[in-house]
């Protein structure tokens, strides 16, 4: 399956974005596991002629032989058979909650591209104490260059745009992303 | 402890969004929902399998609720394998009843029109009501003679005369209540130049028997198909979604089985035929008189297999074809439930907005790739439904489109 | 004419059970706890019901005490227990004549055992170290200590004492060389009163050594630091030792619905006790240890870290103060130190606090010449008494899990049948309950008895309706000062939020830190105005 846009999903935003990519005349396919309470964005994404692949998530993506560029994915549900392509990619899926970002003991990491993080190497300084100031790991996420493209190993992936609350540091480019895309 | 080991239930951050989603909270206070009856309770009754609530009756294994799940968890997995393992019916005969399509269909299908116009008499539907349970209300489907098996064994031979060749499971309602639609996708497969063959053996795939807790039948369904499958030299095509769910899904979630050979093997005959088409491999020739109206609906569990994309897109290709997609909403039948006495009125309830949304879209007819979603929305909204397999067939060129398939030999 | 024959201090295990066996013999009995009950090491345990085979082949006498108690409190504390049975698993690295000294011995202590083959053993609990060499089986259970407290609590305000929490010992009432009771401060008041008693007992864990200091008395304590980790769910149905000699976390115990590995062993300040906290690199240790016993332990989803401190008291005959004394260490302060009117009771383990209570009472009772029995072996705890119970909600169920026949007393009709916490099956009526006959006044004081926010989402789900169930019962029961309910729940969400937080932070990775991060988009990001 082609598109213009693959949307990696799950985060806030993901579907006001695709909506946007939509409006301008361009082919867009979002791949989201699951909702948030309230959030009718993706039944709209869809009724505008979004393509939405609700409940899936990506198993596998297929790159250049220099690791540059994504080729294709495939997904949980549709399976290694059924290649899903678009000139961009861009990666919304959110943050801990929603799975955008996972961690274990000692370190925290971007599931499906492995992604550059920016997070603290020592664990034990991830949380305060105080719950009600802002924690040390809600500042933690995907490094960009300008154009955000996100960095593997320091490397730009050419055709993977970050897009939401998934980027470090409190960045939120959803807004200017929809302009400029 | 089986259920918790691949389930994900550690995954559950208790957001509640699969309690937002379930059709069956909407109109039943007495359901626990999915998230207590799933990776809530499922904690206590690892301590105490005394924990199981009879409530937990009322769900309907669509899905929903894991559609909707960001954590990934196998919520209505985890509801339905506690049934397996606890559930007791008030209405065991009924059950065994309703869920054994084979038995009943291979008894009633010889004598189909004498059953069918018993079934539809009003003293039938208040005596299977009074007695075992079967809703006075609901339209009991309609068996056929012949059964599709008969009617294929005499195709058969022709059929090897293809050089490419799939291998089709018809499944229960196909054969015993509604062989056109196998019918149609014979012919649609030759004119795509593949010849159909039927497995070795198959039973129904057993999606009735899990949900009414036959399990030692199920398991001995899932035994037989997945061996066949395994057997097979060639795809093998379904047309339901439900059928198509459990073999693949189910058999390994709920019973415990080996899927390699129907994940290998068993694919939805609108996500084989469009990924062919996506390739090159098959062509399409559309009949210029060919004109419809309709609205497509999502089957629960088309939604969680995630295909509703494919039937969409095939039917798109129709030139002459209006479609609409409304939002996708549950019918309300789920399987059997819908035919229970107890659960009728619930099961109307749950599939009224479905019915007016369908009928808000002034189409003529309705298409879906589920059979008891078919039953549902036939008697709900009074609109004739069709598999898209069916549309397909009756839209397609057949003479154009062999030609077109054919240059490729 | 003195307000009270005897004066406890300390709302533990210990002064619980102390507090109950005199009033069961007809003291009047008043207990002081500055917090609530089981703040102290009777709510930073195992929640094991020792056998006694730990302790066979290096303390043989604390060894018979634990199997009679153990016992014992089976029968009349059954609702507190799960009969769990354990095992004590050897690995390749375990020298198996440990183990056959070990069944020995255990045998000697009148703790029955039964040796296992590797393949019994995976048969019985499937998830233990395949590569065990062996396996004993013995007696152990679980227990859960809050409910194992609130219950003795329960009893001794039945039988006629007085129970107050959140009151603060500040200093004891002197008489040259009598002590005559305390000087307590009510924390919610700020009212400062003194209370006289004809004794006064120091059952204050590892505090009691700063109440003995009051009395110009000194007991030389060594606080030691125990951290364990809970899991989220169930991982075995049975206790898993280590068989070898204790060390660090080589017990997991399962605990109803969770799972929990300890313990560590570490000196720690005094000034620490009352500031715990559990460290990545002790969570580490105890994950590591952990897994040598269940190797899915890695693997299961850790929902919490806590840490408690042990009471250990260095043993008087050895000068130097470093020896610890092993088992119950009861001071006549009379005798020891010439101040009269004051005991202490401190060591022992949670397994033998009937035991420690009775000795306790045992020896007021003689300095009152009081000449009543001991009945506490006898006499069933509220819940405990098999009085006979009709479940028909499921929420009724897990009340009578956690309250045994008390369920009975609680209301759940209409209203009461509302499931508050969904995660842990706790309904209203088990809620007010606690309220008018458990103490409860906090979100806290609440998990501590029915398990509210002690689940993987440790309160993430049933917050904001617990807080508002709570404040609306408390103001109904005329038990605070604030008139609405919104502004009432909005101070308790606050405090217990803090505190469960608390827990988080030391595991905080892999999904505890997606329901950290859901938990503070949820409730963090306003303060008090929640």
């Amino acid at each position: 399956m082609r598109f213009d846009y693959i949307i990696i999903g799950g985060g806030q935003g993901d579907a006001l974005l695709g909506r946007e990519l939509l409006s301008k005349g361009k082919s867009c396919a979002l791949i989201c596991q699951g909702r948030q309470s309230g959030d009718n964005s993706r039944e709209a994404f869809r009724k505008a002629g979004g393509c939405l692949f609700m409940g899936d998530s990506v198993d596998k993506v297929f790159y250049s032989e220099d690791g540059s560029r994504i080729e294709a994915l495939c997904t949980e549900n549709l399976g290694s058979g059924s290649l899903l392509v678009a000139d961009t990619y861009i990666l919304c899926s959110g943050r801990f909650f929603t799975r955008g970002l996972c961690s274990d003991m000692d370190k925290v990491y971007e599931p499906v591209f492995g992604a550059d993080v920016q997070f603290e190497a020592d664990p034990s300084l991830w949380c305060r104490s105080d719950f009600f100031c802002r924690q040390p790991f809600e500042d933690f996420g995907l490094v960009c260059d300008e154009g955000f493209h996100a960095l593997k190993n320091g490397k730009q992936i050419e055709n993977l745009i970050v897009a939401g609350d998934i980027l470090c540091n409190g960045q939120n480019n959803i807004e200017s992303l929809c302009k400029s895309l | 402890m089986q259920e918790s080991l691949t389930s994900g239930f550690e995954q559950c951050m208790k957001c509640s969004i699969c309690t937002e989603v379930c059709p069956m909270m909407e109109v039943n206070p007495l359901y626990p929902g999915p998230k207590q009856a799933g990776p809530d309770a499922l904690r206590y009754r690892m301590l105490d399998s005394s924990f199981f609530d009879e409530n937990l009756k009322y769900c309907l294994n669509c899905k929903r609720c894991e559609v909707a799940c960001p954590s990934g968890v196998k919520i209505a997995d985890i509801i339905a394998s506690a049934k397996l393992e606890n559930a007791h019916s008030a209405h065991a005969l009924r059950d065994k009843m309703l869920a054994s399509t084979d038995f009943v269909g291979s008894l009633a299908s010889p004598f189909a029109p004498v059953v069918n116009g018993v079934l539809s008499l009003g003293i039938s539907k208040s005596l299977l009501d009074s007695t075992i349970g079967v809703s006075k209300h609901a339209s009991m489907p309609k068996y056929s003679s012949p059964k599709f098996v008969s009617w294929f064994k005499k195709q058969q031979a022709s059929q090897k005369s293809f050089g490419k060749q799939i291998q089709y499971f018809h499944g229960c309602y196909v054969n015993y209540n509604y062989p056109q639609l196998g019918k149609a996708f014979v012919s649609l497969m030759n004119a795509c130049g593949y010849g159909v063959s039927l497995l070795e053996k198959q039973k129904c795939c057993g999606v009735a028997l899990i949900a009414n807790g036959q399990k030692k039948q199920a398991l001995k369904n899932a035994d037989i198909n997945l061996q066949a499958i395994g057997k097979a030299n060639a795809p093998v095509l379904s047309t339901s979604s439900s059928c198509t769910l459990t073999i693949r899904e189910e058999y390994g979630q709920l019973l415990g089985k080996d899927t390699a050979p129907s994940k290998e093997k068993f694919h939805l005959a609108v996500k084989w035929l469009y990924e062919q088409w996506e390739k090159g491999a098959v062509k399409f020739a559309w009949r210029e008189d060919f004109k419809m109206k309709a609205a497509y609906h999502t089957p629960c569990h088309m939604q969680k297999l995630g295909y509703q994309y494919y039937s969409i897109e095939l039917l798109k290709m129709i030139p002459g074809l209006e479609l609409s997609v409304p939002e996708q909403q549950c019918c309300g039948i789920a399987g059997t439930f819908g035919f229970k006495k107890e659960y009728h009125e619930l099961s109307q309830k749950i599939g009224s907005k479905l019915f007016s949304s369908l009928k808000a879209t002034g189409c003529d007819y309705v298409i879906t790739d589920c059979e008891t979603c078919k039953w549902q929305i036939e008697a709900g909204c009074s609109l004739p439904v069709l598999n898209p397999i069916e549309v397909l067939a009756r839209a397609l060129d057949i003479e154009k489109t062999k030609i077109l398939n054919n240059n490729e030999e | 004419m003195k307000d009270y024959d005897v004066i406890v201090i300390g709302g533990g295990i210990t002064g619980a059970g102390v507090a109950r066996d005199c009033a069961i013999r007809g003291l009047r009995t008043l207990l002081v706890e500055r917090a609530d009950i089981s703040e102290g090491a009777s709510g930073r345990n195992h929640g094991l019901l020792h056998s006694g085979a730990r302790y066979a082949v290096n303390d043989s006498e604390s060894a018979r005490e634990c199997i009679k108690e153990n016992l014992i409190l089976r029968r009349v504390a059954a609702h507190c227990i799960e009969q769990t049975e354990g095992l004590f698993i050897s690995l390749p690295e375990d020298d198996p004549a440990y183990r056959d000294n070990f069944v020995e011995q255990c045998g000697k202590a009148g703790i029955r055992t039964q040796v296992l083959s590797p393949a019994q053993a995976l048969a019985l609990e499937p998830n233990i170290n395949p590569e065990l060499t062996g396996a004993v089986k013995v007696p152990d259970a679980a227990v859960d200590p809050f409910r194992l407290v609130s219950a003795n609590i329960l009893d001794a305000r039945l039988h006629g004492a007085d129970i107050l929490t959140r009151c603060e010992v500040l200093d004891l009432i002197k008489e040259n060389v009598t002590v005559m009771g305390v000087k307590i401060k009510d924390m919610s008041t700020g009212e400062i009163r003194k209370i006289h008693s004809h004794y006064v007992i120091n059952a204050a864990g590892i505090w009691g050594a700063h109440i003995a200091r009051m009395a110009g008395v000194e007991i030389s304590m060594l606080p030691s630091k125990g951290a364990l980790l809970v899991f989220g769910h169930r991982v075995c149905n049975m206790v898993i030792n280590r068989c070898r000699k204790p060390g660090n976390a080589d017990i997991l115990v399962p605990g109803e619905v969770v799972s929990v590995i300890g313990t560590t062993s570490d000196k720690v300040p005094f000034e620490q006790c009352d500031r715990m906290s559990v460290s990545r690199a002790e969570v580490e240790l105890l994950l590591n240890e952990g897994a040598k016993l269940v190797p899915s332990l890695r693997n299961t989803r850790i929902i919490r870290a806590y840490a408690g401190v042990r009471p250990l008291v260095s043993d008087d005959s050895d000068p130097s103060g470093r020896s610890v004394s092993r088992g119950i260490v009861l001071l006549d302060h009379s005798s020891r130190d010439g101040v009269r009117g004051f005991i202490s009771i401190t060591g022992g383990k949670l397994t033998s606090y009937r035991l420690m209570a009775e000795m306790t009472a045992d020896l007021v009772c003689k300095k009152l010449s009081i000449d009543k029995p001991c009945r506490t072996a006898e006499l069933p705890l509220p819940g405990s008494d098999n009085a006979k119970t009709k479940c028909s909600s499921l929420v009724m169920k897990a009340a009578e899990k956690r309250e045994g026949s008390e369920v009975n007393r609680m209301s759940f009709e209409g209203k009461g049948n509302e499931l508050v916490c969904e995660c842990e099956m706790v309904g209203r009526a088990e809620i007010e309950y606690a309220v008018k006959e458990l103490g409860v006044r906090t979100l806290d004081d609440l998990r501590r008895r029915t398990r509210v926010g002690m689940g993987p989402c440790q309160s993430s789900c049933c917050l904001d309706k617990a807080a508002m169930v709570l404040a609306e019962i408390l103001i109904a029961e005329k038990l605070s000062s604030e008139s609405g309910a919104g502004e009432l729940a909005a101070a308790l969400k606050k405090e217990f939020l803090q505190e469960r937080w608390t827990g988080i932070v030391p595991v905080c990775w892999g999904e505890q830190m997606a329901q950290a991060e859901y938990l503070r988009n949820k409730y963090g990001k306003c303060d008090s105005t929640i």
